[in-house]
């Protein structure tokens, strides 16, 4: 009972501390389109996340494709990502088919395929959050929960939700989560994030409304927020054998079909 | 000098702009190739669509990759680009390369023949067998009988666009 009070209280003192900016104005209620618990509970996260430094995910992936004109598959990978903000990002995805290793050091972007033995590499913005924009734009490619790195790197998300609802309690790995689902103009998206003390993401849902068949994508995410990381991790040295091409430029900067 | 072997093969064919069109257009491919496909081709092209893996939208991206001029090749100025021959190069996508990959109705890339006659600027997602990786000038090709490939990274697939025999 007393910590029930004491929760409570807790829960409006961060209402009250993280009102919602001036730009956007919420409409109170659990009916309204932008639930303002919604977007509190979103900004407990967002500010944690900024808090970080060095952490690693580890996350299990899933992302639909179209085969036979309109049938989903699942893809599936397990990637783990190492970052060192703001300027040092790991990524190992091992997927379908593939076996990628991403290095940033700063400087150098290299993207390293283990199975084929084949590597390309790039001169890269010098903090994370542009290189990933960059990546993205130049080459299609958009790196594993790219999301939360941009966040945790201080990218404000907000601008783009027109609707977001607090829709429960729900239990990621055993782990208590408030579920968020947020609406927006091509996106639908669904975040579990773990409550208390460090309320971080656990599992993320993206549904891609402009397409027939609304493929989506599902990843369910591990923290470790003290990570023994060797910076050697973040340059590549290319093996023996391995081989050297080039990334090729991608005009109409779409994800690529064949990301991870 | 990597750019000469993709260079050579830049003529661009009145229907591999539209295919590039398409694809600008809507970034989606999957009816248009069909349908470009009718029964001459050997294979249905996969269809493209797929999910989104992040709720940021392409024209945020792009905003911020302006903004901040890292669309640029010469991102870092620091590199010592002179000994690193092909560091702040790539592949211009949509003027020298068709890519037009081939897949099957299940999404597996479908291997074009060895055969003398295949055009350059064809792009594969899979190597006919028998071929063996040779590094010319620093840059990487697969040859496959008569055939020389280019690999790249087209995303985080590796593809191969069928260049001029090198030196």
């Amino acid at each position: 009972m007393k910590l029930t009070v004491l929760m409570l209280s807790l829960c409006v003192a961060t209402v009250m501390a993280q009102a919602p900016s001036a730009e956007l104005s919420y409409a109170a209620g659990r009916d309204a389109p932008i639930d303002d618990r919604a977007i509190v509970t979103l900004a407990r996260m967002t500010d944690f996340l900024k808090m970080l430094n060095t952490f690693r995910i580890s996350s299990e992936s899933s992302r639909d494709e179209i085969v036979d004109t309109d049938m989903k598959v699942q893809k599936n990978a397990s990637n783990v990502m190492s970052v060192r903000l703001p300027d040092r990002l790991h990524a190992h995805v091992r997927g379908d088919d593939r076996d990628l290793e991403f290095f940033y050091n700063g400087r150098t972007l290299t993207v390293f395929s283990r199975e084929k033995n084949y590597y390309a590499s790039t001169p890269a913005p010098p903090t994370i959050s542009r290189t990933l924009d960059a990546t993205r734009a130049r080459y299609g490619i958009v790196m594993p929960l790219a999301d939360f790195i941009q966040m945790a790197a201080g990218e404000d998300f907000k601008q783009s939700i027109v609707g977001a609802g607090h829709i429960g309690t729900s239990r990621i790995d055993g782990v208590e989560c408030d579920h968020l689902a947020i609406r927006q103009a091509d996106v639908d998206w669904q975040v579990w994030i773990e409550k208390g003390a460090t309320p971080l993401p656990r599992k993320l849902v993206i549904t891609t409304k402009n397409q027939p068949t609304q493929p989506q994508y599902v990843a369910t995410l591990e923290w470790d927020l003290s990570p023994g990381i060797d910076d050697s991790l973040f340059t590549f040295v290319p093996p023996p054998n391995a081989v050297r091409i080039m990334f090729a430029r991608t005009k109409n900067r779409d994800e690529s079909p064949a990301n991870p | 000098m990597n750019q000469r072997s993709a260079r050579v093969v830049r003529r661009i064919r009145p229907a591999f702009v539209v295919a590039v069109a398409a694809l600008l257009v809507s970034g989606s491919t999957a009816i248009d190739a069909q349908r470009r496909g009718g029964g001459a081709r050997a294979g249905v092209r996969v269809n493209q669509n797929v999910s989104r893996t992040s709720v940021r939208s392409n024209q945020t991206v792009n905003r911020n990759v302006t903004a901040n001029r890292d669309i640029d090749r010469n991102v870092n100025r620091d590199l010592n680009v002179n000994r690193d021959i092909d560091i702040d190069r790539d592949i211009d996508f949509d003027r020298d390369i068709d890519i037009d990959v081939d897949y099957d109705r299940w999404g597996h890339p479908i291997a074009r023949g060895v055969a003398a006659g295949v055009a350059l600027g064809v792009t594969v997602a899979l190597l006919p067998s028998g071929c063996s990786t040779v590094v010319v000038g620093g840059v990487a090709y697969s040859q496959c009988a008569s055939t020389w490939y280019q690999p790249y990274y087209s995303g985080t697939t590796v593809q191969y666009v069928v260049v001029s025999a090198p030196r």
